[in-house]
């Protein structure tokens, strides 16, 4: 009887942790997804993130005709072929003709302006004078601004609120990581499973990996700034992000690696010997080939892990959120700053608390590495399957 | 014949050279730890010896004071360190049963469907960016804790303690499953066929048996909770002094002492920032030790 | 199948809440005898939670000097304080703890108008005016620093732009304080078609005024780009010493010994700093010499503020 019901409490005690292990889960995810989803769309993925200010010239030629289905607190101009409506404080674009001149506008330096809705008018230069619109411009004011001459300035904001920026400095962050990390810890792991012997120098290895394994990331965090930004000079960059994230996943590189060159059984080797092949003939024709796929979910793990790495990346990669790209020359460059997603969540969360923000950013992040965690496991279940 | 000669000697000059590369890439490991080191501890002890260019600083002050406040040049960490250890301890104590029965339930009671979710879920779990259990904790656990706090405020050790807790579970699940799953057949079956029920069989054969990979299991979850920063600085409350009393009191932890205040610090600050560098790492090299040790003395058995 | 499913689930939620729930109680108790026993009970009833901000950051080298404590020879801060690092973290946590009291740039009142309330200081609101004549007594400058041969002409364009009645006009509507009854207009056919890099850091507090300040900038010269790391004041002042940064930022005054590398100076605007407070708190007055009873400890509890 008491043993019965020992077990019966041990069984509820057991399903009551499993509950509440993936309880957790649900709970977190939850809340991420509760809090960031209104935020997501395709404008969040693929806009700049800072809004963009542009004066631009504008000349119209001819008369154009209101569309139908405009809403009535929209201001309409014959002259542009634009609507114009008040939203909270601002005037946002939300009708443009196909052939109107917002779609020749030139800027300051006579370069080609991309307006699109949802920009915002924030300014209306015109025969010499100048009108601000915000909710306490007169509204018949505006629509004679825009009407009054074939010749005007309108200063236009694009809206940011974007991740596209981080979006690209943390896939370059990921090759850089990878390209450096991936032949290191492949090769390294090589050494250990196919030619080490036991001894002195095999236990030092495995004791370094051990103890890079553990090393808390901030403690990355502050050598990467010492030796990369420092030291080697590449200031805060991607290159410097990257190279510290190299050595943070050296460990988790190696031991997937050897998990799955271990897994590769014997006599395959033999037989390779036995035809004659020598050691690297073996290797790189019999052993990596039937290895590849254990490396390759080991691989995409580690994307997984540099995607949510934040404290290694606080001091060397920068905080102002822009493309990787020299602005002398235009090109992309990893010795230019960037933010990836999880500092700048970071930073959302810390200078503005917009937990809303940061937890938009959370769902790409999970959406990301659920994709990987998936991918991985398709690849692990065609790989055992492939070797019975 | 000649030929032949040269092409052996081709075949073993390459296989040497490749040697040499495999090698190479594996001392990157020992060369980056030896870099660490030299980087980490040349500026971090740089301050307890004469000589040093922004003065100098006891060491017995740093690792024993309860005070850290650069402003007036006191920086004891000695407070942090207790707090991390609480911070740590804590952790493990809720952590490690939740995970040891979560791994059971996955390796041995839930039916194959239920594991086939319950195991994705945790390994999700350990995919969640550090930065957003800290939002989690600063939004959803301190509004929480704060209800049952005798302070004003649900910045704490227990705020910590929880966030820590579920972040070391999926390390803790996942080593302890694959050491239950290394447990012979034969062992449970034994113990069935001497008439021991299911539940039994676990808590007196399996888990024993498993010992050793639940040791490492923990091990691993002290290094990751002692480790963690993003996690737990918004949750901590970081005053700069003082041992927490209770579970309810603010803490500053090691971690979070450096991600604070490095982005300011300059001179003899910043040089006793990385000087609680080298505490953490020490710590790190402790827990190595011991894992060592346990996976060394498994292994005899 | 489905229905266990939804079972499960909703066990789940009760588990996870009853476990976290449990904790807390237990715990309390266990707590209640150690409060007891050591020395300061701080108990919940009108107890001040004070915040400030982490050791080094502008704002709060600003708050302690204006204010007048934790300096050399002076009262250091109270050792029971939350330290929060940054501007938005302390609005956000003061918005949402009844008890607590912190101090913020005027930027972020302004941002967080409705979740936080701006005290008077001295029977002094918080706003600009009072502080452009001086009777509101917590207010700092916004300091803009540069080493003069690493200037080119992009930054010196936007020296002027930031100093003219466009540039404060800008300062002016992100929440700072400016005086821009006297500047000039700018005049950009000075210069023509620059194009360049604003390489630029700094200061928290200053950065979004910054950004929108050189957003204007770059719409008046489409070919100029501009970058703002935002990595605190000190950094700021270092980095545009060493070249880092063309143009470094800092929330406080530049101290004398960052002066000695021939640093240049000028002063962006003026930016309060507001002491602020949960809207359900009643408490709408605090004196210069409160604020340093409450951050020094002297004064914990919110009867003492209350009159």
């Amino acid at each position: 009887m008491s043993r019965k019901v020992k077990d019966q409490l041990c069984n509820m005690l057991i399903w009551l942790s499993a509950a509440f292990s993936v309880g957790i889960l649900v709970l977190v995810v939850g809340f991420i997804f509760s809090k960031g989803w209104s935020k997501i769309s395709l404008d969040f993925l693929f806009n700049d993130y800072e809004s963009k200010t542009q004066y631009v010239t504008l000349e119209s030629d001819q008369a154009y005709q209101a569309p139908a289905s405009l809403s009535e607190s929209a201001l309409f101009s014959e002259n542009l072929g634009v609507a114009l409506e008040l939203k909270e404080d601002h005037y946002e674009i939300v009708w443009m003709d196909k052939e109107s001149p917002l779609k020749e506008a030139t800027n300051n330096a006579d370069e080609k302006v991309k307006i699109s809705k949802g920009d915002c008018v924030q300014q209306i230069k015109v025969s010499g004078k100048s009108l601000k619109l915000d909710k306490k411009t007169d509204q018949e004011e505006i629509v004679k601004a825009l009407n009054e001459n074939n010749t005007l300035v309108m200063k236009v904001m694009s809206v940011g609120g974007g991740i596209f920026p981080m979006i690209v400095s943390t896939l370059l962050l990921v090759l850089v990581a990878l390209l450096f990390s991936a032949p290191i810890g492949i090769l390294a792991a090589i050494y250990l499973v196919e030619y080490a012997k036991p001894g002195k120098l095999v236990n030092v290895i495995r004791f370094a990996t051990e103890i890079l394994a553990g090393i808390p990331s901030v403690v990355y965090g502050l050598f990467g700034m010492l030796m990369f930004v420092n030291t080697l000079n590449l200031g805060m960059s991607i290159l410097a992000g990257g190279l510290t994230l190299t050595i943070l996943l050296l460990p988790t590189m190696m031991r997937t690696t050897e998990e799955a060159l271990k897994v590769v059984p014997m006599s395959y080797r033999e037989a390779s010997y036995g035809l004659g092949a020598n050691k690297i003939q073996t290797l790189s024709k019999v052993v990596l080939p039937s290895a590849i796929p254990g490396i390759l979910v080991g691989v995409i793990l580690s994307i997984g892990r540099i995607i949510g790495e934040s404290a290694a990346l606080l001091f060397t990669i920068g905080t102002f959120a822009k493309l990787p790209v020299n602005p002398e020359s235009g090109n992309f460059s990893l010795l230019e700053t960037g933010t990836s997603l999880t500092v700048r969540a970071y930073i959302e969360v810390k200078e503005s608390g917009n937990v809303e923000m940061a937890a938009a950013i959370g769902i790409i992040i999970l959406i990301v590495v659920f994709t990987l965690n998936l991918f991985s496991r398709l690849i692990a279940k065609k790989f055992s399957k492939a070797n019975n | 014949m000649k030929k032949d000669m040269s092409l052996n000697k081709r075949r073993v000059v390459l296989e040497k050279f490749f040697h040499g590369v495999f090698l190479l890439a594996a001392l990157i490991a020992v060369l980056s730890v030896a870099l660490i080191i030299i980087f980490i501890f040349g500026k971090g002890l740089a301050p307890f010896f004469s000589g040093n260019e922004y003065g100098t600083y006891s060491f017995i002050d740093f690792i024993t004071g309860l005070k850290w406040t650069p402003q007036s040049g006191e920086y004891g960490v000695g407070y942090m360190i207790v707090n991390s250890i609480f911070a740590t301890f804590g952790a493990i104590l809720v952590g490690v049963p939740i995970a040891l029965f979560t791994a059971v339930f996955i390796a041995e009671i839930a039916p194959k469907w239920l594991a086939g979710i319950v195991r994705p879920a945790i390994e999700l779990l350990a995919a969640i960016p550090s930065v957003l259990y800290g939002v989690f904790g600063f939004a959803v656990i301190t509004p929480l804790v704060k209800q049952f706090s005798p302070y004003p405020t649900g910045d704490s050790l227990l705020a910590v303690i929880i966030v820590l807790t579920i972040m070391i579970l999926p390390t803790i699940v996942a080593v302890v499953e694959t050491a239950i799953r290394a447990v012979p057949k034969s062992y449970k079956e034994g113990s069935l066929a001497l008439g021991a029920s299911k539940i039994q069989t676990i808590f007196k054969v399996t888990l024993p048996a498993a010992r050793s990979g639940i040791l490492t299991g923990i091990i691993l979850g002290v290094g990751r909770a002692i480790g963690e920063t993003m996690a737990v600085i918004l949750v901590a409350g970081n005053p700069e002094s003082g041992i927490a009393t209770t579970i309810f009191s603010r803490v500053r932890l090691l971690t979070t002492n450096i991600a604070l205040e490095q982005g300011y610090a300059a001179k003899l600050h910043e040089q006793m920032l990385f000087s609680t560098a080298v505490v953490l790492f020490i710590f790190i090299m402790i827990i190595n030790l011991v894992l060592a040790q346990i996976q060394k003395r498994g292994g005899d058995r | 199948m489905n229905l266990k499913k939804l079972l499960s689930l909703v066990a789940v939620a009760t588990v996870s809440l009853s476990v976290v729930a449990c904790e807390g109680q237990t715990e309390k108790k266990e707590d209640q005898k150690t409060a007891e026993s050591t020395e300061t009970p701080a108990l919940k009833e009108g107890v001040i939670d004070v915040v400030s901000r982490e050791a080094g950051s502008g704002t709060r080298q600003a708050f302690e000097e204006i204010i007048g404590f934790n300096g050399e020879g002076q009262t250091p801060l109270t050792e029971n304080v939350t330290i929060k690092d940054g501007n938005g973290v302390v609005a956000t946590y003061v918005a949402e703890n009844e008890q607590s009291i912190g101090y913020v740039s005027f930027v972020t009142l302004h941002e967080n108008e409705g979740s936080i309330e701006g005290l008077t200081v001295d029977g002094v609101e918080a706003t600009p005016e009072n502080v452009l004549n001086g009777d509101y007594a917590v207010a700092r400058p916004f300091e803009m620093v540069y080493m003069d041969e690493n200037l080119t002409d992009v930054e010196r364009a936007f020296i002027e732009f930031a100093a003219s009645q466009d540039g404060l006009d800008i300062l002016d509507e992100n929440g700072t304080i400016v005086d821009n009854s006297k500047a000039e207009a700018f005049d950009m056919t000075k210069y023509d078609q620059l194009s360049g890099n604003l390489m630029m850091g700094g200061s928290t507090s200053t950065e979004s005024v910054v950004k929108a300040l050189a957003d204007e900038f770059c719409a008046l010269f489409p070919k100029v780009t501009y970058e703002y790391n935002a990595t605190g004041s000190s950094a700021g002042v270092k980095n545009a010493i060493d070249g880092t940064y063309k143009l470094g930022f800092a929330s406080r005054e530049i101290k004398d010994s960052e002066l000695e590398s021939g640093l240049q100076t000028m002063t962006l605007c003026m930016d309060g700093i507001a002491l602020v407070v949960n809207p359900t708190n009643e408490v709408e007055d605090i004196s210069t010499e409160q604020i340093k009873e409450v951050y020094t400890g002297n004064i914990t509890e919110w009867s003492a503020l209350a009159k």
